[in-house]
């Protein structure tokens, strides 16, 4: 007998009237995900911002205005790196072995951020270039030619099985806070 | 000695021809191959308040026109949603609205 499917992350109306959060993920895929998080807060302090993958999280602002451009990162570049260190530490905290079962919706969000964040600097690195979205938008008949010759999240080698992944996981995190 | 301040002549501005500094900003978010369209959608309505309809409309647009206008306002307010765009690591830059 297959099986129950389980959401990893699923809102539930408790008795008392608040939502909370339960996450349904093995220790495996935690300690995988808490990993990932390592990785980045890493990469975030000692990569360089302008160049890839850390661009796709620190995009100029004024592109065609170099000088606001300048006072836009000399006044926001540390708060954006300290929320996003903060989002990891927090999302770390709960995703964790150690972390709790339910979560709040703060908790999530930070999750949320944090998974999309691994995941684009991953689907950088991967040199992602077909959204996963058109596949069912496409032209069927076109799709052998346009989409599944390149990199398109369905390879096999362990990266991008670590790219779908996280897109499942993200999914289910959206659809979760979606209500 | 004058007694009385003559009234000054007052130029008034031609609203046309406004100062760069003074006219409105717009906030763009542009196409990625990465963000999922619901992960998008989800950031639209949690940032500017938009009902689903409006967050799946502009994130459309984002997908098929590569880029949308999501919010508009001062230099100040477009630099806070761009801050926050950004937090959740979509692709925002800001700009004079020309329209």
């Amino acid at each position: 007998m297959p099986r129950r499917f389980r959401a990893p992350i699923e809102a539930v109306d408790r008795a008392d009237g608040v939502t909370v959060w339960e996450l349904d993920l093995p220790t495996e895929h935690r300690e995988a995900v808490v990993h990932l998080f390592g990785e980045l807060r890493q990469l975030i302090r000692e990569g360089d911002p302008d160049r890839p993958p850390l661009i796709r999280l620190f995009p100029p602002t004024y592109v065609d205005d170099a000088e606001k451009q300048a006072e836009y990162r000399r006044l926001m570049h540390d708060d954006l790196i300290r929320s996003r260190i903060a989002q990891l530490d927090a999302a770390e905290a709960l995703i964790g072995p150690d972390g709790p079962d339910e979560l709040d919706e703060a908790g999530v969000v930070a999750l949320l951020q944090s998974v999309n964040a691994v995941r684009v600097v991953l689907g950088t690195i991967l040199d992602v270039t077909d959204d996963p979205d058109d596949e069912e938008l496409d032209d069927p008949g076109a799709g052998a030619e346009s989409i599944r010759d390149v990199d398109d999240g369905l390879d096999d080698s362990p990266e991008h099985q670590l790219y779908g992944f996280l897109s499942w996981l993200l999914e289910w995190t959206v659809r979760s806070l979606s209500g | 000695m004058p007694t009385t301040l003559e009234p000054a002549k007052v130029e008034e501005p031609d609203l046309d021809d406004a100062p760069a500094s003074d006219r409105p900003w717009i906030v763009l978010v542009w196409n990625d191959p990465i963000n999922l369209m619901s992960y998008v959608t989800h950031v639209f309505q949690t940032l500017f308040g938009y009902s689903k309809e409006k967050a799946t409309e502009l994130m459309l647009d984002v997908h098929h026109k590569g880029r949308a206008v999501v919010a508009s306002g001062t230099r100040e307010e477009c630099e806070m949603h761009v801050f926050r765009l950004h937090e959740h690591s979509l692709w925002a830059t800001m700009e004079h609205d020309e329209s």
